[in-house]
């Protein structure tokens, strides 16, 4: 399919335009949000593949769900919402597997590919695929606010009602997984000169 | 290792989630410590850095994404239609149901009294219509009195020949 041209068309206009039938409109939002949500994506998954198909799955799920989409939220609040669904069943999906992975008798080969997969801090440089690295290393949970918080930009208030947790455990989770990646990636953060005026 | 009091506030401050007041408070207080300025330039670079991480979507995927979309959205069209046409379907069935059994009924019902009585043998009506106060059982006695007039009026005719 050609890019679709740049309209000036809000987000509701295209859904309102998507509902009766207009299929470009439809595309014209992939076009426009399917950057972002790769890049959340992408970060809590870990694996450019996965990131991929999450992406098709929320759009396929936002095709089918259009009709009961009420307009209270932003689109884009909406698809964050439908992408963290997917994540989160991606999450379980992986402990599932990998707990019986570990029962059987692969288990000694699973054990390997999953240390060979956990980064080593002293590994560290500068590339893009350390920050991939230092994320993976976290929690799934500490993981989620990180990506919410800094790839995102989303405020403390917009993550707990995205995550439905209270506004503290927000607060603590983001202080946790930020205390643990300065631990372990202590040496990288030290020799790195980011200017940033927070 | 920060062991400033005050360092519950740094995540906050960096986020920029303290109230005007707090925030005002807290960089008074960053001036003169520097356990806190240290780790709030830490957070920094970490904050920067994750931030850093903007891997785009390839172009072949943003395609892939495309087309399972119109599949899909084609596949809905022909779903809405195969619906349509089901409903279509159910609607011209029901009307020949319709036409064939109830009109066909009313059709019957519709015949006047009079006509039903005419075609039908005497000795064969029901007594509730002969007998009863129904029209068509006025329509019967009617009918009786006539051919029993012109009985009468045939036998005073002989009677009078005679």
């Amino acid at each position: 399919m050609p890019p679709a041209a740049e309209n000036d068309r809000t987000d509701p206009e295209l859904v309102r335009l998507a509902r009766r039938g207009d299929a470009q409109a439809f595309h014209d939002l992939i076009d426009r949000h399917s950057g972002w949500l790769f890049r959340v994506a992408i970060a809590m998954v870990g694996s450019r593949e996965d990131a991929e198909d999450l992406i098709q799955e929320v759009f396929l799920a936002a095709s089918r769900g259009m009709a009961r989409f009420e307009e209270r939220s932003s689109v884009k609040t909406w698809l964050r919402s439908i992408l963290l669904n997917h994540v989160s069943k991606l999450y379980r999906s992986r402990k599932v597997r990998r707990h019986w992975s570990l029962d059987d008798e692969r288990g000694e080969a699973v054990r390997a590919e999953m240390e060979a997969s956990i980064p080593n801090p002293a590994a560290a440089t500068e590339s893009k695929a350390d920050v991939q690295a230092m994320l993976q290393a976290l929690s799934d949970e500490h993981r989620e606010v990180i990506v919410l918080r800094e790839i995102d930009g989303l405020s403390y208030e917009e993550m707990a009602k995205l995550l439905r947790l209270p506004r503290g455990t927000v607060e603590s989770r983001l202080h946790r997984a930020r205390q643990q990646l300065k631990e372990k990636f202590a040496g990288y953060l030290e020799g790195t000169d980011v200017e940033n005026d927070g | 290792m920060n062991s400033c009091e005050q360092n519950q506030n740094i995540d906050a401050y960096l986020d920029g989630e303290l109230s005007p007041s707090a925030r005002t408070q807290f960089e008074q207080h960053l001036a003169l410590c520097a356990i806190c300025a240290r780790e709030l330039a830490r957070l920094r670079r970490l904050s920067a850095t994750v931030a850093s991480y903007r891997p785009t979507l390839s172009a072949d995927a943003l395609e892939r994404i495309h087309e399972a979309v119109a599949q899909t959205w084609d596949m809905g069209i022909i779903r809405l239609a195969r619906r349509i046409s089901a409903v279509a379907a159910a609607v011209v069935l029901a009307g020949s149901l319709y036409l064939t059994f109830f009109q066909t009924g009313q059709a019957t019902a519709s015949v006047p009294v009079w006509e039903q009585t005419a075609v039908t043998d005497v000795q064969q009506q029901p007594d509730a219509v002969v007998a009863g106060s129904s029209s068509g059982g006025e329509q019967v006695q009617l009918a009786e009195w006539i051919v029993s007039d012109l009985s009468t009026a045939k036998q005073s005719g002989e009677s009078n020949a005679r």
